[in-house]
């Protein structure tokens, strides 16, 4: 070093801490990850130990019971940027196809994932028989008119079949996107509008029109426990419809509606979110349906949330706690979501 | 006793080192620099940026690659340094203290979509200001350095670490704002000198460690290339030994460039996360804005207004025939530093730095205020070595710089984290604040966020077009001596 000019030394610091960086980054060795294991289960009572590893940890546990085991379902993302979209900028759609499979990959989901467009889109819905097997997220607010327009409905029998779909974006099945630069009219009358939601319901009231950028502060039992963050309610699901139908209150709870709401459709069901997205919305709505996907509730029969129990440990803490599981649930498959609750969490775990 | 001496040395060699320091005449210049960025950095941030560093640091912290969570839309090099501090700064401080979730700030998010909800802590600012304040202390020294080296005048050597020190657009830029830009100036300026110094190697490394920080010093290539050969054709006897240099010389550059490529690119193929790498370039694909400190700033004027939108549809176009003109510029400046770059090299590089950079933000789309302290190093130099007047061109950017960046939403949202962890100031108040601001009415415009964006933009926009006509160099002149230099090639096969 000592026949090196100044500039020299400067550029092999420089370069050294590059290296180092990436060394810490990508082969931390010298990290302790977190871990969870049970150490009894007597179908009573589960005894379980947590270790927070290198770093401080906020921990949340969900038990569920439920009936069946899950399916493996191949996710598919419709994303076309030739065709118009509704409430949901484009930069935050196509975020979406970026941050849906992050998410995803880190919470470990072994199903598939693949991007469709608004032709591929169509095969998809005709494949009735592999409905069963299958998530579609929507990610335009608009479905595209190759699969829905005021007579045409591919969407409703592949969810009867057994798909799911999440619909993020403006008002549910209201309008029927085309190929266009331009950007959609609004008051086209080849939308389906109001119909639509009356075909695939019965009702048009399923939605509560708000004021954009109302939120929702209040949370259900499934935001809580999953830790589901999408506060919007500006096209939210009308809370007493939801309940006549049997759906579920995913989201936070306004004071008619919800953010996120599960409606079952025939064998299948849609997942809806409250009708807006702004900018980085994206990170939160991808990681509310990583959530979800992951956690099991959309695939096991008659699931319920039977506990929850939040942790803060400090870095290299260890605890033991046991979890007392009630009379009711005890003959029933027990299913465990572990998982980080503070800000993008990485550590995920599901035991049944 | 040995062990007893073996400590004595030591202790005489610290204390002989840390007078060596004190003793230097930037010492308590940069002391005073560095603790001005700790009090002004610490309890200020611009959210909307720090957000994602935020995101990404935390993520790398829990085990995740830079890009893993797509947050990070830029090249790794940034992202790799910000996780190193955030990893090892997480095992000293609790990074549960990072941030916090501020929801009264929503409405405010709704009306300027510039501002986060998600306010960082002085912790989680001291940790990742810390890489940027040192970024800015080399560049300080590296100034120092060589405009001594180049005037042998230790007050001009001094002027030069001040002018770049305590300059208010670098501070606003590395401790307030908190982004990286200086990381990436810090590599352009080492490019240049090494080059001058014809180390190739290293100038190639640091070279593309720049690109892979801000893609920004890719422009540099021709001017880069045009020196390297004119310095060869310059000090070489014959025909065979020039292009043997040539080869060598350029070898060496280019395996410095591939030596950093592999370096950044390993772990990003070893974690099979080179598909959300490329998000950097998705720009193509979503629409690019245009304005800024460029021409495109007449889009400030309300009759041109309507070029913004027809910029977002027309994305290809754009991007096509400014990289047609930035090239073909650039390609002019590389061909004047081979023709005349040999007679005095560091002539070349600090005019010819100024020169690229200059046709780079005349003809990107968008010019951010932050861009234009990768110039500033290169204005000091020249204005410290070769022609004062470049002082003035410095001060009418750096201000223009500071008038865009208040234009865009004032500075009380830059004080979010001392209404957050502090009760100095509230979130309320801010709020009221920024919202009078956003919505005061305007002369020209509607609002006087655009007035004050047209103006500002206007005076930066003429400021980098006087980098382009130095007062002791004419145009005519260099056209003059290029067809001097081509004669003389041709005639004689190379420079003699």
């Amino acid at each position: 070093m000592r026949n090196l000019n100044t500039y020299q030394k400067i550029a092999i610091i420089m370069i050294m801490i590059i290296i180092l960086s990436e060394i810490t980054i990508s082969f931390p060795f010298f990290i302790k990850n977190p871990d969870f294991k049970i150490l009894n289960y007597n179908g009573s009572a589960i005894e379980y130990k947590i270790s927070a590893g290198s770093y401080p940890l906020e921990l949340q546990i969900v038990f569920l019971s439920a009936e069946r085991e899950p399916i493996i379902r191949t996710v598919y993302i419709y994303y076309d940027p030739e065709y118009q979209r509704a409430g949901v900028p484009k930069k935050q759609a196509r975020g979406l196809v970026d941050h849906i499979p992050s998410e995803l990959k880190i919470r470990k989901y072994e199903g598939e994932i693949h991007i469709v467009n608004a032709t591929a889109l169509v095969d998809l819905l005709l494949d009735i028989h592999s409905a069963n097997q299958s998530i579609l997220v929507i990610t335009t607010g608009a479905f595209p008119d190759t699969v829905y327009t005021l007579d045409k409905n591919l969407i409703k029998p592949w969810i009867e079949a057994g798909g799911i779909l999440f619909w993020i974006g403006d008002t549910f099945a209201y309008y029927s996107a085309e190929k266009s630069k331009k950007e959609l009219n609004w008051n086209d009358p080849r939308h389906p509008k109001d119909e639509g939601r009356v075909k695939f319901f019965g009702t048009k009231d399923i939605i509560i029109k708000l004021q954009r950028g109302t939120i929702a502060s209040v949370e259900s039992e499934y935001s809580k426990a999953l830790h589901l963050l999408y506060p919007y309610i500006s096209r939210g699901i009308n809370i007493t419809k939801l309940k006549s139908m049997n759906g579920k209150i995913l989201g936070k709870i306004g004071e008619k509606s919800t953010s996120i709401a599960l409606l079952p459709l025939g064998n299948g069901s849609i997942i809806i979110f409250g009708g807006e997205m702004h900018k980085r919305d994206e990170w939160i709505i991808a990681k509310d349906i990583a959530q979800i996907i992951t956690s099991g509730i959309l695939d096991y029969k008659n699931i319920n949330i039977i506990g929850f129990k939040k942790y803060s440990l400090d870095r290299n803490e260890e605890l033991k706690d046991i979890f007392l599981i009630e009379k009711d649930h005890q003959s029933q498959a027990i299913i465990i979501f572990i998982f980080q609750s503070n800000d993008e969490p990485v550590f995920f775990k599901i035991l049944e | 006793m040995k062990i007893g001496l073996s400590k004595f040395s030591l202790l005489l060699y610290l204390n002989l080192k840390f007078k060596y320091f004190t003793n230097h005449p930037i010492f308590y210049w940069a002391l005073f620099g560095m603790i001005l960025r700790y009090l002004f950095g610490l309890y200020t941030s611009d959210s909307n940026d720090v957000e994602v560093w935020y995101r990404t640091g935390l993520s790398i912290l829990y085990g995740l690659d830079v890009y893993e969570r797509a947050y990070f839309a830029y090249p790794p090099v940034w992202g790799y340094i910000l996780g190193f501090f955030v990893k090892i700064g997480g095992l000293i401080l609790d990074s549960r203290d990072f941030a916090r979730n501020v929801l009264e700030l929503k409405s405010l998010f709704l009306i300027t979509g510039n501002v986060s909800t998600t306010i960082t802590s002085p912790t989680f600012n001291f940790i990742f200001k810390t890489p940027l304040f040192i970024a800015d202390l080399l560049i300080g020294y590296i100034l120092y350095k060589f405009v001594l080296e180049l005037t042998q005048n230790i007050k001009k050597a001094k002027t030069a670490f001040l002018l770049w020190f305590f300059n208010p657009l670098v501070i606003i830029v590395s401790a307030i704002h908190g982004t990286f830009d200086v990381i990436a100036t810090l590599f352009t300026l080492l490019v240049v000198i090494l080059i001058y110094k014809k180390n190739y190697f290293l100038g190639g490394a640091m070279w593309m460690f720049g690109i892979l920080t801000k893609l920004f010093p890719i422009y540099f290539m021709p001017l880069l290339i045009g020196v390297i050969l004119s310095m060869i054709f310059c000090n070489s006897a014959n025909i065979f030994e020039k292009f043997k240099k040539i080869v060598r010389n350029l070898s060496w550059f280019i395996f410095g460039a591939i030596f950093a490529f592999v370096t950044i690119l390993v772990p990003i193929l070893y974690l099979k996360t080179l598909e959300n790498a490329t998000g950097v370039f998705r720009i193509v694909e979503t629409g690019v804005g245009v304005g800024g400190i460029s021409p495109w700033f007449i889009r400030y004027i309300p009759e041109y207004r309507w070029i913004l939108n027809w910029a977002y549809n027309n994305t290809h176009i754009i991007l096509k025939y400014s990289n047609i003109i930035e090239l073909s510029f650039l390609s002019v400046v590389g061909t004047i530093a081979f023709l005349l770059g040999y007679r005095n090299p560091a002539k070349a590089l600090s005019y010819g730095s100024v020169a690229t950079l200059s046709i780079v933000y005349l003809t990107a789309p968008f010019v951010w205020y932050q861009y234009l302290i990768w110039m500033i190093p290169f204005l000091i130099v020249v204005s410290m070595v070769f022609e004062s007047k470049y002082r003035y061109i410095l001060t009418i950017i750096t201000y223009s710089g500071l008038l865009f960046y208040f234009s865009l939403m004032n500075i009380w949202h830059l004080m979010l984290p001392l209404a957050v962890y502090t009760n100095i100031l509230n979130v309320d108040s801010i709020i009221s604040a920024t919202q009078i601001f956003w919505m005061e009415k305007g002369i020209i415009n509607v609002y006087l966020r655009d007035d004050l964006k047209l103006v500002s933009c206007l005076f930066g926009v003429l400021g980098i077009i006087l980098c382009l006509f130095p007062r002791n160099i004419s145009y005519l002149y260099i056209i003059k001596e290029s067809i001097f230099e081509i004669k003389k090639l041709l005639k004689l096969g190379g420079f003699k």
